[in-house]
């Protein structure tokens, strides 16, 4: 400690130097009036004195001996004492390192996914609004006229719009594409106060009907698409084959929602209609500033109700959710990471627990140590402030040992999640490097102070002695520790059923049927321009000439069109009735899922033909309305009767669709639709034959590597129509696989913290037993010299060990219990209390356990009496 | 010399309280007292007179000044604080206590 310029330090040399120089004045003086020659006396006086250097430096000290100085010094003390037991210090840099690392990778993707920073004035007052009248959250849809009604009436927001995010055909450069378009309302953008980077944005009444035809790029549509075109605004593009013209580029990094490229306005959309029934939109507001979601929703309510109130067949039964619009779309991972934080943090915890039975082991082997120290004067404070500052070395390397750990592990964890995490970017940025920091800090402090406590707390007298000869035999940190090994097994049980029920959760899951054989099933997107392709004729020709063109490509099997292909997101559905039954009450009427095909569609991805038949070409626009059922349907809806030849109508909110009747001429194997996850498997099958409709997916098998038909099967598409784009170019399985992943996921990460939780608490619990047998030892020698049974000395220990064990499975079972309950919404095919998991977490930790309380057990049979007496 | 006697750490500190007890006064001026008061027998060696002034200083039992002497010159003088005293006044009693336990052993065995 050399800082000159501490504060009061300045004066503090001159005042000594003067100091000591009057005393030796003083000094000299004395000497020359009892006679002395002045260079006698002057020379008495500086053997009087002494060094006069080592003088000043003392008091130096006395003064600068900081805060600093004596921590830096404890911590150089607790280096050494690290050193001369390298094994201590390996397994606690490794606990810590194992467990920060793991704390670092969760946080770093919670802080890139739930604490995103939005680059907006308070994001907390922009919602997402819809008339659902159920909790779960989900993009519930409203219609145009419904939307000007809340707009109109509503007192609570400064801003609600409206918007729709969906691809756009982009034709008219080197080569057709296709680009993510939001169709919103003029005041879209006063959502969220964002300024144009270049040009304008829209303005008011730019979305009435026969509005202009303008649109907005985002600022890297406008890098890639248009090579950052200087001369953009008023360029024209050519989106769903209609001309635009180009009015704005937004600032870099706004894309919301979606990652959209290219914003238009709303009327421009396919499925625009002013119909209360059409209900294809979402809303999107920015409520005012003193206004809470709970005031939101009660005005949207009121709303609502007036809505249903008078307009009971398309608005009945609505209700009004609010929800910040972060959490909306982050909502699917919002859980999964949620229940990971938490289970990282119990490992941490635990580490924590372990590491302070290790410090409270190797304490009681410095309690000699520690009442020296007291007895020489040291106050409790004091050691406890020097034990914790021997821990900061432990922490500091295992603190950069978890982040070193972290970077490795990140990208691993990114890569088994690919599509969960691909529009955000994990990195190790100054938010997560202060977690991890007051992180290690705050183990370090946790870990050491209930060992600094302790041990400062032994009274010196009776410890002198009882330490001195080594007998400490009954110590109440043996209680404490007890405590700790309790809750660490309390803890691993938490995760350990957690692990158990997502791993079953994720067998069930991979053993549920998709109804559709995914071998060598290859799919791609395209969806016709509407002003092209006018009349539904000419857009089902479209659909079946190119089913039929791209089975002609070699290596194709069979090939047909499908809406929406199974795991692709896309889905259809509607409310429809038995014909002949009683009409049913409004909100409660059967749902199913819609999907329009080609003929050949069941055939091409394995869907088994269960009764009559499929459709053919007889089924024309001018033919009966026909449609097959999925037997889930069919078993629900008919029971035992034929559905073939009975009669669906339907009872959607598409006014197209309302009313429509149709004979079933087929039965079907049930196929899942959105997620492998999902139960229902109630299906609609149409024809593309009978119903207009733009969008397509193009399904194939093939006989080879599917994707290296890719290339082959887009020529095939283009030789139809060149200006027609094709994308998502994806084979079926990996869909399933992007499906499952954030299940697998989730999986594989509790599984690792409900292993690294069972090895801790292992280590836990066999390293307080060994402590305890090492202690007992001569009671132990005792009993055996006087003849025990050397089974029952094994039995003493193991039962020591158990009851600890089956302590923590007690409470850490009860606490499992809330666990699960909170973690239902990720489970799947089990339910919270599922025995089997918490017969299996309890069953490993138990064996475990066992095995952890036997070698101690062990070694205190191998006590040997005679040595232990003699010693005594 | 044979008759002067090592001193305690904390037998110091008392003594130099009970000497700035009676007035103000500068290291030189304190190590002379207890020498004169104790008729020779304990010499106080300047390496821990000024270590403990500036021991107890810092502990707050004493503060310092500089100040002219008589003959006008100038030099650091100590006195004690509001706790010195009352810290005086414990070890005071505690020492009492102490020497006369010991007497009492002493004279008794």
């Amino acid at each position: 400690m050399r800082f000159k310029r501490i504060f009061g330090r300045s004066s503090f040399e001159p005042d000594l130097a003067s100091e000591l120089q009057f005393h030796l004045e003083l000094e000299f003086q004395k000497n020359l009036a009892s006679g002395m020659s002045q260079q006698e006396a002057w020379r008495q006086a500086k053997i009087a004195f002494g060094g006069i250097e080592g003088v000043k430096d003392e008091c130096r000290k006395l003064r600068f001996a900081s805060w600093f100085e004596s921590t830096s010094r404890d911590i150089l003390y607790g280096l050494r004492l690290l050193r001369k037991s390298p094994a201590f210090a390996f397994v606690a840099v490794a606990i810590l390192a194992l467990s920060v690392g793991a704390n670092t990778a969760i946080f770093s993707t919670v802080n890139a996914v739930l604490l995103a920073r939005w680059p907006f004035s308070h994001p907390e007052k922009i919602v997402f609004v819809s008339e659902d009248n159920h909790s779960d959250f989900r993009w519930g849809f409203t219609s145009v006229l419904n939307f000007e009604d809340y707009r109109s009436q509503q007192r609570t927001f400064d801003q609600l719009a409206l918007w729709i995010a969906q691809s756009v055909n982009l034709t008219g450069q080197e080569r057709p594409d296709r680009i993510i378009g939001s169709f919103v309302t003029a005041n879209f953008f006063d959502v969220f106060g964002t300024k144009p980077w270049m040009g304008r944005l829209f303005v008011r009444g730019e979305d009435r009907r026969g509005g202009p035809y303008v649109a907005v790029l985002s600022y890297e549509a406008w890098q890639t698409r248009f090579s950052s075109d200087p001369r953009i605004l008023g360029r024209q593009v050519t989106l769903n084959n209609e001309n635009y013209s180009v009015v704005g580029v937004l600032p870099r990094g706004y894309r919301l929602p979606f990652e959209s490229d290219v914003y238009v306005t709303a009327q421009h959309q396919t499925s625009y209609h002013r119909e209360r029934s059409a209900k294809q939109f979402l809303m999107l507001g920015r409520m005012k500033q003193n206004v809470t979601p709970t005031q939101a929703k009660a005005d949207f309510s009121t709303i609502a109700q007036r809505l249903a109130h008078d307009y009971p067949t398309e608005n009945a039964g609505i209700g009004t959710v609010v929800i910040d619009f972060r959490q909306a779309l982050n909502h699917s991972v919002r859980m999964p990471l949620l229940v990971l934080l938490g289970a990282v943090a119990l490992v941490l915890l635990i580490a924590c627990a372990n590491l302070a039975n290790l410090v409270l082991a190797r304490g009681l082997e410095r309690r000699g140590e520690m009442v020296l120290r007291t007895a020489l004067g040291a106050r409790r404070t004091r050691i406890i402030r020097q034990l914790l500052s021997e821990a900061i070395p432990v922490a500091l390397a295992g603190g950069l040992g978890g982040l070193l750990l972290a970077r490795g592990l990140l990208p691993l964890l990114l890569r088994m999640a690919p599509t969960t995490f691909q529009d955000v970017k994990v990195v190790l940025d100054a938010r997560v490097l202060l977690f991890s920091s007051l992180l290690t800090v705050l183990t370090a402090v946790l870990f050491a102070i209930a060992p600094a406590v302790q041990l400062s707390a032994t009274k010196s007298a009776s410890a002198l002695n009882s330490g001195i000869r080594g007998t400490v035999k009954t110590d109440t940190g043996a209680q404490v520790r007890a405590a700790f090994v309790i809750c660490q097994v309390a803890m691993s049980i938490m995760l350990l059923v957690g692990a158990f029920l997502l791993i079953r959760s994720f067998q069930k899951l991979m053993a549920s049927d998709t109804g559709l054989s995914l071998d060598n099933l290859l799919t791609m997107e395209y969806r016709l321009p509407r002003n092209k392709y006018t009349s539904p004729e000419a857009q089902a020709a479209f659909h079946r000439e190119l089913a039929l063109r791209v089975a002609q490509v070699p290596g194709v099997v069979s090939s047909a069109i499908v809406q929406s292909v199974p795991f692709s997101g896309n889905w259809g559905d509607t409310h429809f009735m038995r014909e002949g039954t009683p009409v049913p009450e409004k909100g409660k009427e059967p749902t199913a899922f819609t999907n329009l095909i080609t003929p050949e569609y069941f055939q091409t991805v394995g869907i088994p033909l269960l009764r009559g038949r499929s459709f053919n070409d007889q089924d024309t626009g001018a033919a009966p309305r026909v449609a097959v059922i999925s037997r889930a349907l069919a078993q629900r809806y008919f029971g035992d009767q034929d559905p073939v030849g009975q009669r669906l109508q339907l009872i959607d909110t598409d006014p197209t669709e309302n009313g429509e009747h149709l004979t079933i001429v087929g039965v079907v194997g049930n196929a899942k639709q959105i997620r492998l996850r999902d139960q229902d498997e109630t299906e609609i099958y149409f024809p593309y034959s009978q119903k207009p409709e733009i969008f397509g997916t193009l399904v194939l098998r093939t006989a080879v590597d599917p994707m290296s038909l890719a290339n082959a099967v887009r020529q095939a598409v283009w030789s139809l129509d060149k200006d027609q784009p094709v994308w998502k170019i994806r084979t079926v399985r990996y869909l399933v696989q992007r499906d499952v992943e954030d299940t697998r996921l989730l999986m594989v990460l509790m599984t690792g913290f409900g292993l690294l939780a069972l090895v801790l608490s292992t280590l836990g619990t066999y390293g307080v037993l060994s402590n305890i047998v090492g202690q007992r030892r001569q009671e132990i020698g005792v009993r055996i010299a006087l003849g025990a049974d050397l089974g029952k000395v094994r039995d003493l220990v193991m039962r020591q060990g158990m009851k600890m064990v089956l302590a923590g499975i007690g409470i850490g079972g009860l606490a499992a219990v809330a666990v699960s309950q909170a973690i239902t919404s990720v489970l799947y095919g089990v339910g919270a209390l599922d025995v089997g998991a918490f017969a299996a977490g309890f069953m490993v930790m138990m064996v475990v356990a066992l095995l952890a309380s036997y070698l101690p057990a062990r070694s205190a049979t191998r006590v040997n009496p005679a040595a232990v007496l003699r010693c005594e | 010399m044979s008759e002067q006697l090592d001193l305690l750490q904390g037998t110091l500190d008392l003594l130099i309280l009970k000497t700035l007890a009676l007035e103000a006064n500068h290291g030189w001026g304190i190590a002379q007292r207890i020498q004169q008061v104790s008729r020779d027998v304990l010499q106080v060696g300047q390496g821990s007179l000024y270590p403990a002034l500036h021991r107890l200083e810092k502990k707050g039992l004493i503060s310092s000044e500089w100040r002219s002497t008589e003959s006008n010159r100038n030099a650091k003088y100590y006195e004690l604080t509001r706790s010195g005293r009352s810290q005086l006044a414990r070890e005071l009693s505690e020492w009492h206590r102490m020497s006369g336990a010991i007497a009492l052993v002493l004279d008794n065995v």
